[in-house]
C-alpha cells in the first residue's frame, strides 16, 4: 500500500456527477494546524482533505455515530471510572439535536472479556437514543473464547465470525471482523521464521464472504467499511494493521466512494488513498501513544491532570448536503 | 522485530539470574497457581513418562511480561520445572501455546499465572491480544 499522503485525491461520499472543487494546501495546513480543538471535521471537499475546529454549530446532519474502544473493566490511570466517560459521551450523543438513526461500536467493548464487563456494556449502551447498535468485536473481546461469549451477545444477525453487511438510506455499510483469525495466533511452523508479524487478519471464508457481498453493487454506491483493527499499515511494528487488508480493498477499488472507519489504537488519524479514506476513532476510555512514541502501546498513564478529557470521544458521520459529501466529526469529552 | 530482539538480550540475563533463585529457593514451592483465576481449566495436563516430575519438583522460573515482550523470550528448562508468567505492563496479555498446550488466559498488571511443564518438547507461544509477542520454551 503506497502512502499517498502528497497526493491526497480522495473522493468520500461524492457522487460522481459532482465536480470536485480545489482547495490550496495552504487552506489545507492552516486547518490541519487546528486539531488541538475540541473537535475536528474531516470532509473530503473537491478531493482535498480538510480539517477545520468547531465550536457547537456541527456541520450537516448527522447520518451515524461511531464509539470505540469502550474497555469496560479497565481501571487504572489514566481513567479508573471508563464506565463513567462512557455514560457522560453516551449523554452527548443523546444530547444531538438530531437523533442517530444507528451507532457503530468498533470494538474493544470489553478490557479481559468478562460476563460482567459485557454485561456493563450493554446496560451503558441500552441508554443510547438510537434505533439499533452495530457491533464489530476488538481483540479484547474474543481473545480468551475466540469471541464464543460475544457472539452469544452481538452475533445476531451477522455471518461467520460475526461479520455482516446492511444498507441505509443507499449506502452500503460493511462489518468486518479482523481480529478473530488474528487471535489464534501464528500460523504452525512459521513461529521461528516470524511468519505472522501479529496484525489482525480477516481470514479466506471473510474475504470469500466480502468478493460476493459486493459483487453485485453498482460502482456508485457508497460504502463504508467498520471495523476494530486499521485496515492500513498505521505501524505494522505494534501490530497496527491488517495482514491480508489488501486482497479485502482490493475487492472495494471499483466504487467512487470507501470510508474505512476502525478503532484501535485510541487516538484520530486519518489516511487518503485514491478513493478510499481511513479514519481511526478516539477510544471512550483512555489514549494509547502516538506510533513509535513510547516504548509499547500501553495506555498512557500520566497524562497531565486535565488532559484524559481532550483525549477520548466519539465520531459523527454527517452528511453534507451543500457539497453532498459525508464529514467525519471527531469530538472529544472535554 | 528489533524490539524482539532486545527482549532475547535481556532474556539471556534474565535466565540467570531467575536460575539462581531458583535452585536457592526450590523447596517452597507454593502453588502459586491458584491465585489466578481461571486456572482450573487449564491446569497442568501433561504426565511424565519417567516420573521426573516428582524429582524436580521445586524448579520454578518466572517470565516477565513487559513492554509488550515475553522476557525471557526464548528458555531451556528441565522436565518438571514450573514456569511462573508476571504481567508488568499496563495492558493485559497473555501466554498462549500455538499448540493449544496451555494458555493463562488473560493476565491484568500483576496477575501471575503457572504451569508446570512436565513433557519434553518445544512449546512456542504468543500473546492472543497482541499477536506479535511472541516466545518459545524449549523442555529438555
Amino acid at each position: 500500500m503506497k502512502d499517498q499522503n502528497k497526493n491526497i485525491s480522495g473522493n468520500l461520499m461524492r457522487p460522481p456527477d459532482v465536480e470536485p472543487k480545489v482547495h490550496d494546501r495552504r487552506e489545507f495546513l492552516k486547518c490541519m494546524g487546528a486539531w488541538a480543538g475540541t473537535g475536528l471535521v474531516l470532509t473530503m471537499a473537491g478531493g482535498i482533505l480538510s480539517s477545520c475546529t468547531i465550536g457547537d454549530a456541527v456541520p450537516g446532519i448527522l447520518s451515524f455515530v461511531q464509539i470505540s474502544d469502550t474497555h469496560i473493566g479497565f481501571g487504572k490511570d489514566p481513567n479508573p471510572k471508563v464506565t463513567e466517560t462512557l455514560q457522560s459521551l453516551v449523554d452527548k450523543i443523546n444530547a444531538m439535536p438530531t437523533r442517530p438513526p444507528f451507532v457503530l461500536h468498533t470494538g474493544d467493548l470489553t478490557h479481559l472479556s468478562k460476563p460482567e464487563e459485557f454485561d456493563t456494556l450493554q446496560e451503558i449502551l441500552k441508554g443510547l437514543k438510537t434505533d439499533q447498535i452495530f457491533y464489530v468485536p476488538g481483540e479484547h473481546d474474543v481473545f480468551s473464547d475466540q469471541g464464543e461469549e460475544y457472539l452469544k451477545r452481538f452475533g445476531k444477525g451477522t455471518l461467520g465470525k460475526g461479520w455482516q453487511s446492511f444498507d441505509h438510506n443507499g449506502t452500503h455499510y460493511i462489518g468486518l471482523n479482523n481480529v478473530v483469525a488474528a487471535s489464534s495466533g501464528p500460523t504452525p511452523g512459521s513461529f521461528k521464521n516470524g511468519g505472522n508479524e501479529g496484525l489482525g487478519a480477516l481470514g479466506a471464508e471473510q474475504l470469500g464472504w466480502l468478493a460476493k457481498d459486493v459483487a453485485g453493487l453498482s460502482a456508485s454506491t457508497p460504502i463504508v467499511v467498520f471495523t476494530h483493527v486499521p485496515l492500513w499499515a498505521v505501524y505494522p511494528q505494534w501490530g497496527w494493521g491488517t495482514e491480508d487488508s489488501e486482497q479485502a480493498l482490493s475487492y472495494l477499488k471499483k466504487f467512487g466512494s470507501v470510508t474505512v472507519l476502525n478503532g484501535h489504537i485510541h487516538q484520530v488519524m486519518q489516511k487518503v488513498e485514491g478513493n478510499i479514506t481511513f479514519h481511526t476513532a478516539r477510544s471512550t476510555a483512555y489514549p494509547q501513544p502516538a506510533p513509535g512514541a513510547a516504548p509499547s502501546p500501553g495506555p498512557m498513564k500520566d497524562l497531565p491532570a486535565g488532559q484524559l478529557g481532550k483525549t477520548i470521544g466519539i465520531t459523527q458521520v454527517r452528511y453534507l448536503e451543500r457539497d453532498r459529501s459525508l464529514a467525519v466529526v471527531d469530538t472529544s469529552l472535554g | 522485530m528489533r524490539l524482539i530482539n532486545k527482549s532475547k538480550a535481556a532474556g539471556m540475563v534474565a535466565i540467570f539470574s531467575v536460575m539462581a533463585i531458583v535452585f536457592t529457593a526450590c523447596t517452597s514451592s507454593a502453588d502459586r497457581s491458584a491465585e489466578t483465576p481461571g486456572n482450573g481449566k487449564d491446569g497442568p495436563t501433561f504426565k511424565s513418562s519417567t516420573g521426573g516430575a516428582e524429582q524436580r519438583e521445586g524448579n520454578e522460573v518466572q517470565i516477565v511480561i513487559e513492554n509488550f515482550a515475553f522476557v525471557p523470550s526464548e528458555i531451556t528448562i528441565a522436565v518438571g520445572t514450573k514456569i511462573t508468567w508476571i504481567n508488568k505492563d499496563e495492558a493485559p496479555h497473555t501466554a498462549t501455546s500455538t499448540d493449544k498446550k496451555f494458555n493463562t488466559g488473560g493476565l491484568d498488571t500483576d496477575d501471575k499465572y503457572s504451569f508446570v511443564f512436565n513433557e519434553k518438547g518445544e512449546f512456542p507461544y504468543f500473546c492472543a491480544l497482541h499477536p506479535h509477542m511472541t516466545a518459545n520454551i524449549t523442555v529438555k
